[in-house]
């Protein structure tokens, strides 16, 4: 039996609506700071690939410059053995008709 | 000082009065080592007896030019001798020292770089802790985030607080009237004014404990207590507040005492699924009669229930003045309250659980802090029948959330009187609160995906997010017959971290 005071049909109807925006407003604001941490996350993973990204850079330049100094070095070692594989054989012919070698 | 060099940031400002020689050299000394050179140093002597201690001051001004030296020459009181230091401060900032404590020596350091990142913080305040006369450190006290409710009842920002100058002369600066208890009165006016509070989480300041200071006890300075409590009637009083002040439980700590004759409220006693104790909800609908009756409140009292005919009908015999909300009976408690939220038709609502049992002063000590600006929701304090503490405010705690003091002495006062004042806190329980009902609505009430002490968590972190504050009141007692269940599992709190991300430490309850 109904009673002046309690819900009749029609507020029951305008409670439910408002409970329903209460949800829905929830939803809303859940669904807002989630995205800002999303937000907050991705900034920051942003960060990092950027911190990376430098890293790597640095990596790049100081490996070029090593590799740079390691083929200077090759090449001088080069030279050196070829000069000194050229320079046998005279030195050798030297001796055989001078007595002497090449200073 | 030359008038040609430039005014440094911080003006330290330290009355003193026939204080130990060695203290007072630790003190000047504390401030020499700061790792910033960006200060000056007044030093008042108020008349000490001790003539050494004058010529120990101007010993450290002979050959510090930093260190200035003022000598009064009638005895004021240390809100007078703090006076005449503002008086010739040159900075930007008033930095608050006592006569035998000390500072962390890059306490300038971190302060101006907080300073830095807030450039409208008039007000900044640290956490602090105690040194021994054997130059022992202890008790260090962690203080909350800004806490102006907290501040009413109980001088908490203490040491060390730096006041923007143009402000504290704007005040009116320490009033004598209230030595004891000046500083409270300085900074509830300073508070009032402040644009912005800032507080630093770290230990910047070295309060030392000897007989007779309130280091250690501040009854050992009754007079100070007395003192404050008119501090605290002015400022309400300047607020506008229909309350008085007056002392609280604890010596140092203050109670406001509301006055809310004559304001209309909506109480809504929501009986949970499974709650089937008739006796238990006509105890707590006669209890809140009688509580309105007795403080002249106007209600609207509002019943929530599950859809039983038999229910229904027994209170409506029982309880004719409730307006019956019926609802479905396997609806979640948080349903049931959202539900009563709609139907609220006052600006404030106060939630109770079936069983909840009020005092004559709970209904006023609820509701009265919701007058104050940004205070959307006060929790009561929670006793149960083994008159123990079942609920006192929510920790919202890195991995875990708390509720602290659950299962203390119904009269605990908690780590520095915590308990004996209201105070802001992460969240309250809902079993017993008074809220305003346009912030409940504007955060969409209790959310649907959440039960138990998560939804009251996830309340608490919407109305921060709306700037809004949750205060656990001190003095607004519930006894609750019956605990409510708490619902804890674990894939709740991970909801909850995925919907707010994980806690850090908690701003008001460190």
């Amino acid at each position: 039996m109904s009673h002046p005071q309690d819900g009749n049909p029609a507020s029951t109807t305008s409670e439910d609506l408002g409970v329903e925006i209460l949800r829905l407003t929830d939803e809303l604001i859940g669904a807002a700071a989630e995205t800002a941490r999303a937000r907050e996350d991705a900034t920051h993973a942003w960060s990092v690939v950027a911190d990376r990204d430098r890293e790597l850079a640095d990596t790049r330049v100081t490996a070029a410059a090593e590799l740079a100094a390691l083929r200077a070095d090759y090449e001088r070692s080069r030279r050196f053995r070829i000069g000194k594989a050229v320079l046998a054989p005279v030195d050798a012919v030297k001796r055989r008709t001078t007595g002497r070698t090449m200073p | 000082m030359s008038t040609n060099a430039p005014a440094p940031r911080f003006s330290i400002i330290t009355p003193i009065y026939n204080t130990e020689l060695e203290f007072l050299r630790s003190m000047v000394e504390s401030v020499q080592r700061q790792a910033t050179d960006d200060w000056e140093l007044i030093l008042v002597d108020d008349c000490s007896p001790n003539t050494a201690v004058l010529a120990e001051l101007q010993s450290f001004a002979a050959v510090d030019r930093r260190v200035r030296v003022m000598a009064r020459e009638t005895n004021g009181g240390i809100s007078a001798a703090s006076n005449s230091g503002v008086d010739e401060a040159t900075g930007d900032f008033v930095v608050l020292l006592d006569h035998d404590d000390e500072l962390r020596d890059d306490a300038l350091l971190v302060i101006g770089a907080a300073l830095d990142a807030a450039p409208d913080a008039d007000y900044l305040y640290s956490d602090e802790d105690k040194l021994s006369e054997s130059h022992e450190r202890y008790g260090t006290f962690r203080k909350p985030d800004w806490s102006p409710q907290r501040l009413i009842g109980q001088m908490y920002t203490s040491h060390v607080s730096v006041v923007r100058r143009e402000l504290l002369t704007a005040v009116g600066g320490f009033r004598s009237t209230y030595d004891g208890s000046q500083d409270h009165d300085l900074i509830l006016r300073v508070t009032e004014r402040a644009r912005r509070v800032v507080h630093v989480r770290e230990v910047l300041y070295h309060w030392r404990a000897v007989a007779g200071s309130t280091a250690i006890d501040v009854g050992e300075k009754s007079y100070a207590w007395e003192a404050g409590r008119v501090a605290v009637q002015d400022s309400v009083e300047r607020r506008g507040w229909r309350a008085e002040a007056e002392r609280g439980p604890v010596p140092g700590t203050y109670r406001v005492r509301w006055d809310t004759r004559g304001s209309e409220l909506t109480v809504v006693i929501t009986a949970g699924p499974g709650a089937s104790d008739p006796d238990a909800l006509s105890g707590t609908v006669d209890g809140v009669l009688r509580a309105a009756e007795a403080s002249a409140l106007t209600i609207d009292l509002v019943v929530v229930v599950g859809d039983d005919p038999a229910t229904i009908d027994r209170l409506r015999t029982t309880t004719p003045i409730a307006r019956i909300l019926p609802v479905a009976s396997d609806s979640t408690r948080e349903e049931r309250l959202n539900r009563a939220i709609v139907a609220t038709r006052t600006d404030t609502v106060v939630l109770l659980d079936s069983g909840a049992m009020l005092t004559e002063s709970t209904l006023p000590q609820l509701l009265g802090p919701l007058g104050v600006s940004d205070v959307s929701v006060v929790g009561a304090r929670i006793i149960g029948d083994d008159g123990r503490i079942v609920h006192a405010g929510y920790r919202y705690a890195a991995a875990d959330y708390r509720n602290p003091y659950r299962a203390r002495e119904a009269d605990d006062a908690g780590e520095a009187n915590a308990l004996a004042v209201d105070r802001e806190v992460s969240a309250v329980s809902s079993a017993a609160l008074a809220a305003r009902t346009e912030d409940l609505r504007a955060v969409g009430g209790f959310s649907a995906r959440f039960t138990g002490e998560i939804a009251d968590l996830d309340l608490g972190r919407k109305l921060c997010g709306l700037g809004r504050s949750s205060v656990a009141s001190a003095s607004a007692v519930v006894r609750l017959r019956a605990e409510r269940r708490h619902d804890t599992p674990e894939e709740s709190w991970q909801q909850l971290i995925g919907r707010w991300g994980a806690a850090g430490d908690d701003p008001f309850t460190p």
